[in-house]
């Protein structure tokens, strides 16, 4: 994790402070210093090594052409001078028919497949192998063995390799090559193989073989990151979401695929819509395009099928380039596909077929210089990459229904839920309406003789009045409910409130709070927070104007039902007990509607990076 | 966004005369001093907003003024002033600290850039504000803190904010709106 110090309003250095630390003389020398040792590094090269065989990052092929030519094949001359300098050898032994890998002291890791080696009739060798292996990589190691003395070439690295069974030399099987990799200290710069030959005054010859081949490397798809920016950030916005409280791999890969059947059903309106020309076009800035083809989640999720795991998709390079191609607007997918169609063909290809498609917009330099890198495929690419384009094919179909019916899925569990919900509140507003025609009826008002007119006609005759009830620091509690029960009549009154502090209403299918003129009643007040209740219960009179403050205490659920004792009594309409359960239900489903909220923003909020060119007002009046 | 005025920005009357130190520089070292005069503070201040320790940040200072003077061969005029490059050195030579663990990564914030950082937000309790904002802005991944820093607490141009991030203008821009974006949202959060 990053350290980092924040100082706020730290006094800046004062002008004088900083005219004390200037000492040009001091850089001066400390620049001469630099480079004179810059030139006396080049006048050693240049006097004491010679030619340079190179080599790092990279794979590079044995063949047979030194031994051909020269017949036995030896680290030294007869007579070599350098004999008593010259780098150790490391011997191997292995067997010849089988696969191995085997690794330098230096590094240098050689790959030998199984039928590597020929013998002196050209059959393919099958016995025990001894392996001689040199390695040459320090500046002094190169200097003391004479390695690097052949002036048109600056060589950094050299290889020796010599394969014998019961003292006869191998040949190396052109149809099975063997394999070296070694590190690269400058890989930006290019670089050549070449095959050296020894005289007898142990001077190298060295005769190129043109650039190295400089293979990619695949790393398991897995630890590749693929996610457009800023994704992580958002969901980390977000936590906890749905149950999950770190935002790990597995949760970003399954938010961002969820956004696939968003993009395609918002697109393919989109640009539907576009295509009759009847939208107008305006400036980018402003979020129109005439196309959006934004890089799709469920593309993502196909490239990261196992099946494209021996392809350029899996290395570290590819990863660079789809980072840059999320901030490509209008047609990120399309130039994602240009990588897909030639994953058979070097990466510098699509490199620049992908700058090309960008000449003129932002990133095309980015893209240029990637193409400047030439850099080539994985070593198993030209074999069976050119398979791809159709298994990409039927993988997306396939990962695209599968994400369909993941959203169709969750949209039906919502749909249920929502219907759920739907029922309590039908439920309870048959109960309030039932506990209204209870208490007009106890007044003596016959509701289905009247009907609801008379009622509000009725309800003029009683006398009218006032009541609000404050509660104190009520908006610390998870929900809050004040209920007015009437003893005389052994009625339920449950009054509302907007903001759990003042209640003052009540629901429309029992908005009236009947009472006789100075009559007395019960005001039960009670909130939850947790699984901790708080109460207070009081009496009061009926009088123009009620105006009660109340103050909430922590109770036991046995006290509270003390508390209820009498009321639990009263007809099922008018128990607060009953009440209180679909109270409960409603502030479960006050939390659920507030988590899908959240979590509309936060792919809102997502969606501005997963797909730009989306039309911003398509997707908030439709999909919000 | 209006472009503030960059304390950086010099007249092309004295991006000419740079160049011919520059270029005078590169055949005797010792011309080299009036642009080492003329830019240390800004480099020094530049380099000293990263980190916590004065002397560390005279040191990388020099080094910086040592190397530019090694590569001045290298030197491309772009249509920006020396000093762009310099920042650019100094910004590397500051991370390489970094990343080898021999500085503390250290972000300075002026609650006088605040405002322009953040536009009109109605807030009655400022400070409390301004701490949030601190802190969001220190929880800022690394290439976006580069971004709010050089063009708010070093009060650089787009232009220049691009050439020591080695970008384009526009992709300086497009970053920086962003994170801005970004940051207003965790701040309303």
């Amino acid at each position: 994790m990053r350290k980092i110090k924040v100082n706020i309003n730290r006094p800046q250095a004062s002008p004088e402070q900083i005219a004390g630390q200037q000492q040009f003389d001091q850089m001066l020398s400390m620049y001469k210093k630099a480079k004179y040792l810059f030139y006396a590094k080049v006048a050693a090269i240049i006097t004491s090594i010679i030619a340079v065989a190179v080599v790092a990052g990279y794979l590079f092929l044995f063949n047979n052409q030194h031994s051909e030519s020269n017949g036995a094949v030896n680290k030294l001359s007869p007579n070599d001078p350098y004999a008593s300098t010259m780098v150790e050898s490391q011997y191997f032994e292995l067997d010849a028919s089988k696969d191995t890998v085997i690794e330098g002291e230096k590094g240098t890791v050689i790959a030998i497949p199984a039928g590597a080696f020929l013998d002196e009739d050209g059959n393919v060798f099958k016995g025990k192998v001894q392996l001689e292996v040199a390695e040459a990589s320090s500046p002094e190691e190169l200097i003391t063995s004479n390695l690097a003395s052949d002036a048109r070439y600056g060589i950094q690295k050299a290889l020796f390799i010599k394969a014998t069974s019961s003292g006869k030399e191998l040949k190396f099987n052109s149809e099975k090559p063997v394999l070296a990799e070694v590190s690269d200290p400058s890989p930006e710069q290019p670089k050549e193989v070449l095959d050296g030959e020894r005289n007898d005054k142990g001077e190298m010859t060295w005769t190129s073989r043109g650039p190295v081949k400089k293979y990619l490397v695949t790393i398991p798809l897995s630890e590749l990151d693929f996610l457009p920016p800023y994704v992580e950030e958002i969901v980390k916005l977000n936590l906890p979401y749905r149950g999950y409280k770190q935002a790990d791999k597995a949760l970003l890969d399954s938010i961002y695929y969820s956004l696939d059947t968003y993009i395609n059903a918002n697109l393919s309106y989109q640009n539907k819509s576009v295509k009759v020309d009847t939208l107008p076009v305006t400036d980018e800035s402003e979020g129109y395009y005439h196309e959006c083809n934004c890089i799709r989640p469920s593309s993502i999720k196909t490239i990261k099928s196992s099946g494209f795991q021996n392809t350029f998709i899996a290395t570290r390079e590819f990863e660079k380039r789809l980072k840059l191609l999320f901030h490509v607007h209008g047609d990120g997918q399309t130039l994602l596909d240009i990588y897909l169609k030639h994953l058979d063909q070097d990466l510098w290809i699509s490199d620049s077929l992908v700058a090309e498609a960008l000449k003129g917009r932002e990133l095309e330099k980015e893209f240029k210089a990637f193409a400047a890198q030439h850099l080539t495929n994985v070593k198993e690419a030209p074999v069976t990459a050119g398979l791809f384009t159709g298994y990409y094919a039927k993988r997306l179909k396939e990962i695209e229904t599968e994400l369909s019916r993941a959203q169709e899925k969750y949209t039906k569990q919502l749909l249920a839920e929502d219907k759920a919900a739907q029922k309590v509140r039908d439920d309870y507003s048959k109960l309030l309406t039932e506990r209204f025609e209870y208490r007009l009826d106890k007044f003596g008002f016959n509701v289905s003789k009247n009907g609801w007119m008379a009622v509000a006609v009725i309800l003029n005759e009683l006398p009218r009045f006032d009541m609000k009830v404050k509660v104190a620091n009520g908006n610390n509690y998870d929900h809050v409910h004040a209920y007015v029960v009437n003893p005389v009549v052994k009625s339920l009154f449950a009054m509302t409130s907007k903001d759990k502090l003042l209640f003052d209403g009540a629901y429309p299918e029992d908005p009236a709070l009947i009472m006789y003129a100075n009559q007395r009643a019960m005001l039960i007040t009670v909130a939850y927070k947790g699984d901790q209740i708080y109460a207070d219960t009081l009496s009061f009179q009926q009088q123009k104007v009620v105006d009660i403050n109340v103050n909430l205490k922590s109770v036991t659920a046995a006290e509270w039902k003390g508390m209820l004792k009498d009321n639990s009594r009263y007809s099922k309409e008018n128990r607060i007990e009953l009440d209180l359960e679909v109270q409960r239900k409603f502030y479960k489903e006050r939390l659920r509607l507030e988590r899908l909220e959240k979590e509309s923003r936060m792919i809102y909020d997502m969606l501005e990076f997963v797909c730009p060119c989306m039309r911003k007002y398509e997707f908030s009046s439709e999909a919000r | 966004m209006d472009q503030p005025q960059s304390r950086y920005h010099i007249s092309e009357e004295r991006m000419q005369e740079e160049l011919e130190l520059i270029s005078k520089s590169v055949k005797d070292p010792a011309v080299f001093k009036t642009l080492y005069q003329r830019y240390h503070e800004p480099v020094f201040r530049f380099i000293y907003q990263r980190l916590d320790d004065e002397q560390t940040a005279a040191d990388v200072t020099s080094q910086v003024f040592c190397k530019a003077l090694l590569n001045l061969k290298k030197y491309t005029h772009r249509g920006l002033p020396f000093s762009s490059w310099l920042y650019r050195i100094a910004k590397n030579e500051v991370y390489t600290l970094f990343e080898k663990n021999k500085a503390t990564r250290t972000l300075n914030v002026y609650t006088e850039s605040f405002p322009e950082l953040i536009g009109d937000m109605e807030e009655d309790n400022k400070e409390e504000l301004y701490q949030k904002l601190t802190k969001v802005i220190a929880s800022l991944p690394e290439e976006e803190l580069q971004l709010i820093e050089l063009r708010y607490f070093d009060g650089m141009r787009f232009k220049e904010v691009a050439e020591v991030l080695d970008i384009t203008e526009n992709n300086a821009k497009v970053k920086t709106y962003r994170v801005l974006e970004k940051m207003k949202k965790q701040l309303l959060s």
